[in-house]
């Protein structure tokens, strides 16, 4: 009788447990299209615009490319990792790669997310992701040479606290958060980390010489801070919230103030001169998964959204505005959307696919 | 042990565990209907505004090209308990009067209803839909949801008065959801649910017996276009092409149908929506159908149980699908989507010359302007 009750429970858990995994995966979910105006893609970067850096005194964009995330023995890394330059002033639609001077391991330099700094003098130093084609992990600081329009290597970072770094954020002339979005390295490993909820990312600092433990046993996508440089946002992509904690760079010290139930996996993050946080986002997981594990083939496409976040004065709620959504014909699998000229265009970035610029011609302020 | 009390055993079990899977895929297939892991991200296609919050409900709207009007029902809240006016207003969108009279753009009239000798204190006003004659005669048709009094009333148009002319009732109809017109007096209505209100429609949802129903009426008589229906709701004829669209709220899809010479329905395909349609609007020029839906059916439950509850709102949604040449593939866009804060629970769609009416059924009237319209 006992072992009956026992038994019956476990099953209850099973049944639970598979109806969860199936709401994670979104089977029930799908995108509905809409535009804020007129779309173009970006002539340069095919093979992923991951992040977006805009920087806002020089009017430009910087998106890297030819991500390695998780890589499959089977499938070969045909593309090559890069960064690209972009003019927001013009609209001639074409980005620049720019090559990178005194970098020790050119092949494997595949950039994920970026963060920037302006130093002293005026030169913006970016601070970039790199996986290797093995897919080992370091915190890359590149100089931008305005005049020569090269990036220039001026230090590597690696650190066995980097498990598995998504994306980073400037604190100094070479500080950074960097976040960690999983601890395993292969493709089953992470299959397994998922669907377990044993999560190995979190978030890391590091001062300049060494790092530190900020977060731990979660899982820690895009992240940034406010223009204030107090406020931490972290994407909880497994839960498909938004963390917003405190930031305290004198005691090395995180304080969580809330977490935004978004119910879309929501990747990378920018903020703009409005304070309103923006986001690209993967409504529909079970197609993200399916187009990112093989990122060359043209017929896999999963949805893209892009969202903006308007936050209550004690960051406990948000009024949330989607400018754009697309089932993956346009944008496959978005991650980050950047606003610019007064926030009437705006960069989109995606993991494997296109960069792209539209002009926004539709109201988002309608309470 | 006899061999008879082994196989009772078995039996048992076996009756068991197939009960135990019953009943777990019914659970699991009521949460999936639900939609708990859904929400909207609000969006609109240009600048909006509320053309009234006078009235609980505008739960349908019609276009008549002939007269760039388009006629509200409003008033449905009744059906539900609370206490609102109900009548047929309309609304000019012809931007020409408008550029004329600026101050009254955005203004709707209501209808004064010349009753003829019948007892229109019951009419709870709802879908509708009208036929223009050659000679210019505007015919209204809406459906009655009185939940006593379920009827569809026929009426004329006469400036700013309708004339009624009579009222169709049957039996057979418990939960009348919208109509639309195929010629004069020839029309199609969908009736959502065998059980017309209460318990045991939530029962029969729950179930997904698929009771609904959808009826041809023509002129003089009723018939029975398709039955066993799955919760049909929205509904919209395409002239030109001949195809009927039917909504169905639980299944959150869109069947669609051949309309034969004798008027018989050969069904032709169903499109998942993943929303739950609740109004529609067929374009005569492009043949692109527009879908008022409720995108989270657990708000939408929710909102339905308690409508005078201002806190209690309801997500809105509008679809707009584009057929391609073929007419087998289609692109749908999202021209709107809000999370209750501006409409509640939308419920009607119409659009015309880069406008766009949104109704709620129990709350306000939205109109926007769409800066894109042919990308939106």
């Amino acid at each position: 009788m006992l072992l009956k009750i026992v038994g019956l429970a476990l099953l209850a858990i099973m049944v639970q447990f598979g109806f969860k995994t199936l709401l994670m995966f979104d089977v029930n979910k799908r995108i509905y299209n809409h535009r804020p105006g007129v779309c173009r893609k970006i002539e340069g970067p095919v093979h992923g615009s991951e992040d977006i850096i805009i920087v806002e005194a020089k009017q430009i964009a910087f998106a890297s490319s030819g991500i390695v995330w998780l890589p499959r023995p089977e499938t070969p890394i045909t593309w090559k990792g890069e960064i690209f330059l972009y003019d927001l002033k013009t609209r001639t639609y074409k980005a620049e790669s720019l090559p990178i001077r005194n970098l020790e391991d050119v092949d494997g330099f595949h950039p994920h997310g970026m963060s920037y700094w302006t130093l002293p003098d005026g030169r913006v130093r970016l601070f970039v992701v790199v996986h290797s084609k093995s897919f080992h992990h370091s915190i890359v600081l590149l100089d931008f040479d305005e005049k020569r329009r090269e990036l220039v290597h001026v230090r590597t970072i690696r650190d066995e606290k980097f498990v598995r770094p998504n994306d980073v954020v400037a604190t100094g002339e070479e500080s950074f958060l960097v976040s960690n979005d999983g601890g395993a390295q292969t493709v089953n490993a992470n299959a397994f980390e998922a669907i377990s909820g044993l999560y190995k990312g979190g978030l890391v600092y590091y001062d300049g010489e060494l790092s530190h433990h900020l977060l731990g046993d979660t899982v820690a996508n895009g992240i940034i801070l406010s223009r204030d440089q107090k406020t931490l946002f972290v994407s909880h992509i497994n839960k498909e919230t938004i963390g917003i904690y405190e930031w305290d760079q004198a005691n090395i010290a995180t304080r969580r103030i809330s977490e935004i139930h978004t119910l879309t996996g929501c990747d990378n993050f920018y903020v703009d001169e409005s304070d309103h946080l923006w986001s690209g986002c993967h409504p529909v997981l079970k197609d993200a998964i399916g187009h990112l594990s093989n990122p060359s083939d043209l017929s896999l496409v999963a949805p893209s959204q892009v969202l903006r976040f308007t936050f209550s004065k004690d960051f406990q709620t948000a009024e949330l505005v989607e400018l754009l959504a697309d089932d993956g014909r346009l944008i496959s699998a978005s991650t980050v959307g950047c606003p610019f000229d007064g926030g009437k265009q705006i960069l989109i970035g995606t993991v494997a696919r296109d960069l792209i610029h539209c002009d926004v011609s539709v109201p988002l302020d309608f309470y | 042990m006899s061999t008879d009390s082994v196989f009772v055993h078995f039996v048992q079990r076996f009756v068991f565990w197939v009960l135990f899977a019953m009943i777990s895929c019914f659970v699991l297939r009521v949460l999936i209907t639900l939609d708990l892991n859904k929400r909207v991200y609000n969006h609109t296609p240009g600048p909006c505004r509320v053309l009234t919050e006078k009235y609980k409900g505008t739960a349908g709207l019609v276009f008549v090209e002939s007269q760039k009007r388009v006629y509200i029902t409003f008033g449905y809240g009744k059906a539900h308990n609370l206490s609102t006016k109900t009548g047929i207003a309309f609304y000019d969108t012809n931007r020409a009067d408008a550029a004329k009279n600026p101050q009254k753009q955005y203004d709707i009239t209501e209808m004064s209803v010349n009753w003829n000798d019948y007892d229109g204190s019951t009419f709870i006003p709802t879908g509708i839909d009208a036929y223009s004659s050659s000679n210019g005669r505007v015919l209204l048709y809406v459906l009655n949801s009185h939940p006593d009094h379920q009827c569809i009333h026929f009426f004329q148009v006469d400036q700013l008065k309708l004339n009624h002319r009579k009222a169709f009732c049957d039996s057979a109809f418990t939960s009348l959801q919208d109509i639309t017109v195929v010629g004069p007096d020839r029309f199609f209505v969908t009736n959502l649910a065998a059980f017309g209100r209460g318990w045991p429609q939530v029962f029969e949802f729950a179930l997904q017996t698929g009771q609904g129903a959808v009826y041809y009426y023509d002129g003089t008589k009723l018939s029975t276009a398709v039955s066993g229906v799955n919760t049909p709701t929205a509904i919209g004829y395409d002239s030109k092409k001949r195809i009927l669209y039917v909504g169905s709220l639980i299944r959150e899809s869109l069947y669609s149908y051949k309309v034969n010479k004798d008027m018989s329905l050969e069904s032709l395909y169903e499109m998942m929506l993943l929303t739950s349609p609740i109004g529609m609007f067929v374009e005569s020029k492009s043949g692109d159908v527009w879908i008022a839906a409720h995108p989270v059916l657990s708000e939408s439950a929710y909102h339905y149980t308690y409508p005078d509850q201002k806190r209690v709102s309801s997500s809105s949604q509008v679809l707009r699908i584009r057929f391609q040449e073929d007419g087998k593939t289609w692109v749908t866009t999202e021209p709107y989507a809000n999370d209750g804060a501006t409409i509640s629970a939308s419920s009607s769609i119409v659009f015309h010359d880069d406008q766009m009416l949104i109704g709620s059924s129990f709350g306000r009237l939205l109109h926007c302007d769409l800066t894109n319209s042919h990308i939106t």
